[in-house]
């Protein structure tokens, strides 16, 4: 009894998890979908801090990472399906484009 | 007088406070220990002295503790080994109960695997890592594989044990009313030698966590044993605690909600015999 | 006649698994293409076992890590027995230190390597650390239970005969206690020997461990299954020939524990 009790109990609170921050989600890509966007972009992402190791390595798998400012990281050639993942994250704070001057 | 009152008192206020009573006084007396602890170590941390990455105070770990949780990195690390360990108890434990019901079953078999397998029991799972490393890089297969190999022996020991151990009165009994093999290995053998299995799927899930463990910090990037290990790489002592603590708490999650459910159909079932297979 | 002809037609169907695998082994090389470190040929193997026979590697490797087991597992028992007779005297100790040393019990081993690492850098002392801890933990709940198990009568028995706390420990307590720490201490050395093996390769101390992850590095496969097979050997000798042998004489025999 109590075994399926505790993984159903963990499966709704992934569950949950998962449907909040996909909906913060889809916030923050607002700016990149406004454009209407479907291919590949250059992005500003802001971080709720300095990114360590653990989500530099993350942003590689995203995209070339260009430059970092504390924390903001600039990023080449993202695809669409890219950003969808990485604004799934809770700790990227924001997304925008990345207009070169 | 008042004894009578206190006892009319406790009858009419069910037992469901008294229940309730004895749930948080068992829960002080076990949290004590862990208390007294935790002052020892804080108090012993001005005494000792040393910089905070090589004795973290309680504090210390409490603030890295946060601040993984801030950054993502604990529950993607937490996920990344409950996945790892998932499938690697599911794999060895299946295949053991498979080969296990077959070598118990057929004496030719079993004569044949059983020298091999001893030989590659002796060979302690760690000491297949550098080999598995060379064979499939770094990653999920190795850590995979690792943990399968783990997972397989105790159960593959504690199945044979279970279905040989069956009164011979259940199966030819069987046999005699008509029971075709397919239906005496579901029906007879296995439900017999239940008690046998689940003490198998125990010791199984005991040596894959500390499996698991190991192979991360060998042969991962991510997950709870590479936060154990990467904390002393870059002297984030802090870390590493945090990961050892939240290791213990892991298993006592599993044990708690899950190892303990079994123990405890096992037991009120069918009676266990404690062997000496059963708890190494 | 015929009971001696069986058991020779099973001895020989033990052997077909590892003749089945010699022999693919021997095959795949001069077969299929791919690169030698993968699987050495089976010739190679047995040629670099001898090598590290000849120059003594394997020696000294052998016995760094028989070394820090003995003086681990030595330290760690020790230690628990004297922890854990203490605790078990008190009831309330008991009760109040079970949890913190269950959970402690669920860390132990593989767990510690890098806390050791960061106190005692690389090296010998950090294994010795890590062994000792393992054993220490893995055995001290046995032992608690061991002695609490032992009907007090007994002792009062012995304590109105005038007997010292000492002639207690050694005549009634230990012997008492034999079984679980019989199985305490197998368990242990079960847990010991990984985080022996576990230790010397991430704390890079001398010895088996150290010596077959090492050759990863320069892919000397040969080598790596060396090391593996010499770990195996080694277990199979120190649990089979030697605990398994004592519970046979003595707790087997006794009928207190079943196998």
């Amino acid at each position: 009894m109590r075994p399926f009790l505790v993984s159903a109990l963990l499966l709704l609170i992934s569950l949950s998890f998962f449907g909040i921050t996909r909906w913060h989600g889809i916030q923050k890509m607002s700016e990149v979908t406004s454009v209407g966007l479907q291919q590949n972009s250059d992005v500003i992402v802001d971080l709720n801090f300095p990114p360590e190791t653990f989500h530099m390595s993350i942003l590689q798998n995203v995209g070339r990472v260009q430059k970092v400012e504390g924390a903001r990281v600039y990023l080449f050639n993202v695809s669409y399906g890219s950003l969808k993942q990485l604004s799934n994250y809770f700790w990227v704070q924001s997304i925008h484009l990345w207009k070169k001057d | 007088m008042e004894k009578g009152l206190a006892v009319t008192n406790t009858s009419s206020n069910l037992v469901g406070l008294s229940k309730l009573e004895k749930i948080s006084s068992s829960l002080f007396k076990k949290s004590i220990g862990i208390i007294l602890l935790l002052i020892f170590w804080q108090i012993s941390v001005p005494l000792i002295n040393l910089e905070s990455y090589f004795y973290p105070a309680p504090y210390d770990v409490w603030l890295a503790f946060i601040d993984l949780l801030y950054k993502g990195i604990l529950h993607s690390y937490i996920l990344d080994s409950a996945g790892r360990y998932l499938l690697g108890l599911v794999t060895g434990v299946s295949l053991a109960l498979f080969l296990g019901v077959l070598i118990a079953l057929n004496k030719k078999i079993a004569k044949a695997l059983l020298p091999l397998i001893n030989f590659l029991f002796a060979i302690v799972e760690v000491a297949w890592i550098p080999l598995f490393v060379m064979w499939f890089g770094y990653g999920l297969t190795t850590i995979v594989v690792a943990l399968t190999y783990v997972a397989f022996f105790p159960m593959l020991f504690n199945t044979m044990s279970g279905i040989q151990t069956i009164p011979a009165v259940y199966i030819n009994a069987a046999k005699t009313l008509g029971a075709s093999p397919f239906m005496l290995i579901f029906q007879v053998y296995l439900p017999s030698a239940m008690p046998q299995i689940l003490t198998g799927l125990r010791a199984s899930a005991g040596f894959t966590f500390r499996g698991l463990i190991f192979s991360e910090m060998i042969a991962a990037k991510s997950g709870i044993g590479f936060l154990i290990f990467e904390g002393s790489t870059n002297q984030q002592t802090a870390r590493t605690i945090v990961g050892m603590i939240c290791m213990g708490l892991a298993w006592i999650f599993l044990d708690l909600f899950y190892i303990k459910s079994i123990e405890k159909a096992t037991v009120e079932r069918w009676g266990m015999l404690k062997t000496a297979e059963s708890v190494s | 006649m015929k009971h001696g002809q069986e058991f020779k037609l099973d001895g020989l169907l033990g052997l077909i698994p590892f003749a089945l695998v010699a022999m693919v082994w021997w095959i795949i090389p001069q077969t299929m293409e791919y690169p030698q470190y993968m699987l050495p040929p089976i010739q190679d193997v047995v040629q670099r076992y001898f090598e590290i026979i000849q120059d003594g590697s394997l020696l000294k490797h052998t016995l760094a890590s028989l070394r820090k087991l003995t003086i681990g597992f030595g330290i760690g028992s020790v230690f628990a027995i004297i922890v854990g007779v203490s605790i078990a005297s008190s009831k309330r100790v008991s009760e109040y230190l079970s949890p913190v040393l269950t959970f402690l019990q669920s860390i132990a081993g593989v767990a510690w390597i890098p806390l050791a690492i960061i106190w005692f850098g690389s090296g010998t002392n950090a294994v010795l650390f890590v062994i000792i801890n393992t054993i220490f933990f893995s055995c001290i709940n046995n032992v608690v239970t061991g002695v609490q198990q032992i009907p007090s009568v007994l002792r009062r028995a012995a304590l109105s005969n005038g007997a010292s706390p000492l002639q207690i420990l050694f005549n009634l307590t230990l012997p008492g206690a034999f079984v679980q720490l019989i199985v305490g201490f197998r368990t242990s050395l079960a847990f010991g020997w990984r985080a022996l093996v576990a230790g010397e390769m991430i704390a890079s101390a001398k010895g088996l461990g150290y010596m077959t992850l090492e050759a990863v590095q320069w892919y000397q496969t040969a080598t790596v299954m060396s090391g593996m097979i010499t770990i195996g050997v080694l277990w199979l000798l120190l649990d089979r020939l030697f605990f398994k042998k004592i519970e046979d004489a003595t707790v087997i025999r006794w009928g207190v524990l079943k196998r």
